[in-house]
């Protein structure tokens, strides 16, 4: 839990910097996005060569954006184990030969390689996205692009406040920590413990709930300069959207 | 009738629990008064000033502000007139970044796109935290935040302002700060607060309550320094008025 949050700061921290990808307004690279990401789905099942070139999108946003790429792997490998599990009986399952690049493989190797590959695409442009943009512009672009209300309130409230729960709930294990000279956590603590934090949670609800109504709030957050979008945005999705369409239609050979 | 009065009659308080918080409270603050509530742990400040703003509703008795009465139906007004800061500014400040934490209220007081970058722009500069706008408010100090939390009441320009522990937690230069902010807004003021030497810099007039009732309302000058008074009712004289003993 408390890891949790130590790497929620770590995003945090990159997701603030200022580069010409961060500059980028997010309902368009939130759409860019998820537009690759159906391009690079949509492709046969033993695709491998029609996908190298969409490794121009994530490797832009890494470049340009910054980004570590010690981060993006790190959170790659953590999801690789379910993306490894949907993919690893293919080879044991399909034994057609398959061809690519002069070479025989059966192509449940094949297909496995692909998804793998997909999955690092798309994995690799949303960790990228969330890396170049921070959560609350995120959240505010999922509701600019027709998502309901309901969760980009909820997002920006989450994002806002688990900085300051996870500084709650550090405090309380800490206290418990001082006083226990070194004896395990019992599992009827823990219980406790989790009730305390559970009840300062809601009391805490009730006062942002309450500032939050002292000010005006009526159910819908309003943003000043909600940000138009500029010639700089649009040129951006045009190249990249043409790209994952030449991509698409005109690549992956004869 | 001015916006800048606030009328208590015989307003009694109970929270669901049973606890009786307010029990028959009456007093008037005028236009330009600068009120100090004081009193000890549980005696029912935070309550009063929750009944300013309508957050709470009287069980029996009525809140006037500005001879208009806080109800169900005149909260949305009286919020217009009453800003209210909250002790803790992790409660009040919830938006991505500071400049839109203080545009919340301005926007939705249903203001013009020109007319709230007017009031925030001049609030943050008021609290000396212009140069924090681009910030997420949860890397900032406490200080930086409790003046943001300020900002963001002040851009809604309130006719009254209502403080609850301005000073808790700060370092004594923050501290200093919120005194000399106190001191430039002229409109009525009304601060809770346990730290009496800050009700001696701001306030001419101090509330004392004690277990929901006024015991005493009457000049600062008096009240903080009649050290027998303010025992009686768990509180000490402010320390800059105490004799250090020296060993």
């Amino acid at each position: 839990m408390l890891s949790d949050h130590l790497h929620i700061r770590t995003l945090d921290l990159i997701s603030l910097r200022d580069t010409p990808v961060h500059r980028i307004d997010p309902r368009v690279k939130l759409l860019l996005t998820l537009l690759f990401s159906f391009f690079v789905v949509s492709f046969p099942r033993y695709e491998i060569e029609g996908l190298l070139p969409y490794f121009l999108y994530p490797v832009f946003l890494l470049l340009l954006g910054r980004v570590p790429v010690g981060f993006v792997m790190k959170r790659l490998l953590v999801l690789s184990p379910f993306v490894v599990l949907v993919g690893i009986f293919n080879p044991l399952l399909d034994r057609h030969p398959y061809e690519v690049g002069g070479m025989v493989m059966a192509g449940g190797w094949v297909s496995f390689a692909s998804i793998v590959m997909r999955f690092i695409l798309t994995a690799g442009a949303f960790i990228l996205l969330s890396a170049t943009t921070s959560i609350p512009s995120l959240s505010f672009a999922m509701e600019g692009i027709g998502f309901p209300r309901v969760f980009s309130l909820q997002i920006i409230l989450l994002y806002r406040y688990i900085f300051v729960l996870g500084e709650e709930v550090y405090r309380v294990f800490r206290a418990r920590e001082v006083r226990s000279f070194g004896r395990p956590l019992r599992a009827g603590d823990l219980a406790d413990m989790m009730g305390s934090i559970f009840m300062r949670t809601l009391d805490r609800s009730e006062r942002v709930h309450r500032a939050m109504v002292s000010r005006g709030f009526d159910g819908r957050i309003r943003r000043p300069r909600a940000g138009r979008i500029r010639g700089r945005d649009i040129l951006f999705f045009a190249i990249f959207l043409s790209l994952f369409i030449s991509f698409r239609f005109y690549g992956g050979g004869p | 009738m001015s916006h800048h009065t606030i009328t208590f009659e015989g307003v009694w308080f109970a929270y669901p629990d049973g606890t009786e918080a307010l029990r028959g409270v009456s007093f008037t603050i005028s236009h330009g008064e600068a009120v100090g509530i004081i009193g000890p742990n549980g005696a029912g400040k935070s309550t009063l000033l929750l009944h300013i703003n309508g957050s709470l509703l009287p069980s029996r008795g009525r809140v006037l502000i500005g001879g208009l009465e806080v109800s169900k139906g005149t909260r949305g007004e009286v919020r217009r007139r009453v800003g209210l800061v909250f002790q803790d500014p992790d409660d009040q400040l919830f938006m991505p970044s500071v400049y839109e934490d203080v545009a919340f209220g301005p926007l939705n007081m249903g203001l013009g796109e020109e007319e709230v970058e007017r009031r925030v722009d001049k609030a943050l500069r008021w609290l000396g935290c212009y140069h924090l706008r681009d910030r997420p408010p949860h890397r900032l100090s406490t200080g930086q935040k409790r003046a943001v939390s300020i900002a963001a009441v002040m851009a809604m320009e309130p006719d009254i302002l209502i403080m609850d522990e301005p000073s808790s937690n700060l370092d004594p230069r923050s501290r200093r700060e919120v005194i000399s902010f106190l001191n430039g807004f002229i409109h009525t003021k009304i601060i809770a607060t346990h730290d009496l030497d800050l009700v001696l810099d701001t306030c001419q007039r101090v509330i004392l309550l004690n277990g929901g009732v006024v015991k005493a309302d009457g000049p600062a000058g008096e009240i903080l320094l009649d050290g027998k008074l303010l025992e009686e009712n768990g509180l000490e004289l402010p320390l800059s008025c105490q004799r250090r003993q020296w060993p």
